[in-house]
């Protein structure tokens, strides 16, 4: 009897074992994942910056703070109806790009507009890091922004512009992001920040922050990808929070952040 | 070749989104520009262009290079507008050359659209200034290889569908504008059939 039990234990302890080993490309383990952020996030024009950043109130410090309002910096702008023409706000700081009523409005100009699309998306991560929490469970592994990360990432990353793109993309979900452009040159600019070539443009990826942003207790990423191309002035920044479910290779969008939608965060 | 009253049309709307800076100077994503949005790949190319000192000298190579590489060192990272970099600069441009930079511009813009769109020049104002806008925002091959259904329709002249397909990510009165221009050309089709015996 003694020895039955012995082989049965065996038998599960095997059994297990070859769980374990099904999940070893990108399950780490169900320790806590503490939520974490790097230095992209904190690329806004504050005049007297928080002199650390390692808490969550030091974030909060950072949302709060007002930016240089001058003819020298990107540190305010006023905004604009875009149907009437009338100015509508003036922005200042994060505060103002999440709690002013910024519907329907922009700058005056195009390249004062990707400037505004990029600090607003920033403001908002950095809103979304306050928000987030240390994750119980990863299933991304190994995250380094390089080239094998191409084949892993979804094709709502790439760089659409026209509506038949877009299209493209939508019909096309659950392919990567190299089925819709071929990289054409890895570029490391830092250990948070890289670029990618394609044809005729360029994708900048940071990595902004890792941690459980939607609650689930799984792991994510949060994303900023700015989109510019060669021969013109379009350069839109979009902002993404990713996550790997269990045994998946590709990643997952879990939200694009609009930066005009506010009713997706409060 | 555009007409006079579209090339102000389509001066006035660039020296809206791009500026007009008399110096060098990087851009949001650490170009070296200069006038109107003008892109200067390298410092071969910023030596071609026609500077000047303060004192009104022609600037030489040298005096170009220092100034280039005096802004290089100071990263935008989206953080400064162009007149910041007005402090590290020695040189400037003349208001008539960067007129001239820009008209420039225009000409190329307009043989491109012409290579892309055979009829070009026979198409109203309307459409001509939509594709312009168009082209300065997205550069030809953009313009050309992204907008497969936008093109088939402007091909048929057929500016409702080319209406509803021009759309970019960029500001929604810039979408707004471009898309009453092709659909302004569209009601003038359809009152010129009505009108027609």
């Amino acid at each position: 009897m003694k020895r039955y039990i012995q082989i049965l234990l065996l038998f599960f302890f095997i059994l297990n074992l070859s769980a374990c080993n099904s999940e070893q490309s990108n399950h780490v383990n169900s320790n806590n994942y503490p939520l974490i952020w790097y230095p992209p996030i904190t690329q806004l024009p504050v005049q007297h910056p928080p002199p650390q950043l390692e808490t969550k109130a030091d974030l909060n410090i950072l949302l709060k703070a007002k930016w240089f309002d001058n003819d020298m910096h990107y540190g305010s702008l006023d905004l604009f109806n875009s149907k009437t023409g009338k100015k509508t706000a003036h922005i200042g700081s994060c505060k103002d790009y999440l709690y002013k009523n910024i519907k329907n409005s922009e700058p005056e100009n195009t390249q004062l507009y990707y400037i505004f699309l990029k600090q607003g998306l920033t403001c908002k991560a950095v809103y979304i890091v306050t928000q987030g929490q240390n994750a119980q469970h990863s299933y991304i592994g190994k995250f380094n922004l390089d080239r094998t990360l191409t084949n892993k990432f979804p094709i709502e990353l790439s760089f659409t512009i026209s509506p038949d793109e877009r299209k493209y993309v939508k019909d096309n979900k659950g392919k990567n992001w190299t089925s819709f452009d071929t990289i054409k040159k890895v570029t490391k600019i830092s250990e948070y920040v890289t670029k990618y070539n394609i044809k005729d443009a360029t994708q900048t990826l940071s990595v902004l922050a890792r941690g459980d942003f939607n609650h689930d207790r799984t792991e994510d990423v949060l994303l900023l990808v700015e989109n510019g191309i060669d021969a013109g002035s379009l350069s839109p920044t979009r902002l993404f929070t990713l996550t790997r479910d269990k045994g998946a290779i590709l990643f997952r969008v879990i939200k694009e952040y609009k930066l005009r939608s506010n009713e997706e965060l409060w | 070749m555009a007409t006079q009253s579209e090339l102000k049309i389509l001066r006035k709307h660039l020296i809206r989104d791009e500026g007009n800076i008399n110096h060098l100077y990087l851009d949001s994503k650490n170009n070296v520009t200069i006038g109107v949005g003008h892109l200067i790949k390298n410092l071969a190319a910023a030596q071609k262009l026609l500077l000047y000192t303060l004192k009104g000298k022609k600037a030489t190579p040298a005096n170009i290079k220092l100034d280039f590489d005096t802004i290089k060192k100071h990263p935008n990272l989206n953080r400064f507008r162009a007149p910041y970099y007005k402090q590290f600069t020695l040189l400037n441009m003349k208001a008539a050359d960067i007129q001239a930079q820009l008209n420039a511009h225009i000409v190329n813009f307009e043989k491109e659209l012409k290579r892309l769109y055979t009829g070009f020049s026979s198409y109203p104002k309307e459409v001509r200034l939509a594709l312009f806008d168009m082209i300065f925002n997205l550069g030809y091959p953009r313009l050309k290889n992204k907008y497969p259904k936008m093109n088939a329709a402007i091909a048929k002249k057929d500016w409702f569908t080319a209406a509803n397909e021009c759309h970019r990510n960029i500001q929604s009165s810039r979408n707004i504008r471009v898309q009453h221009l092709f659909l302004k050309a569209h009601k003038q089709n359809q009152q010129k059939k009505k009108s027609a015996p």
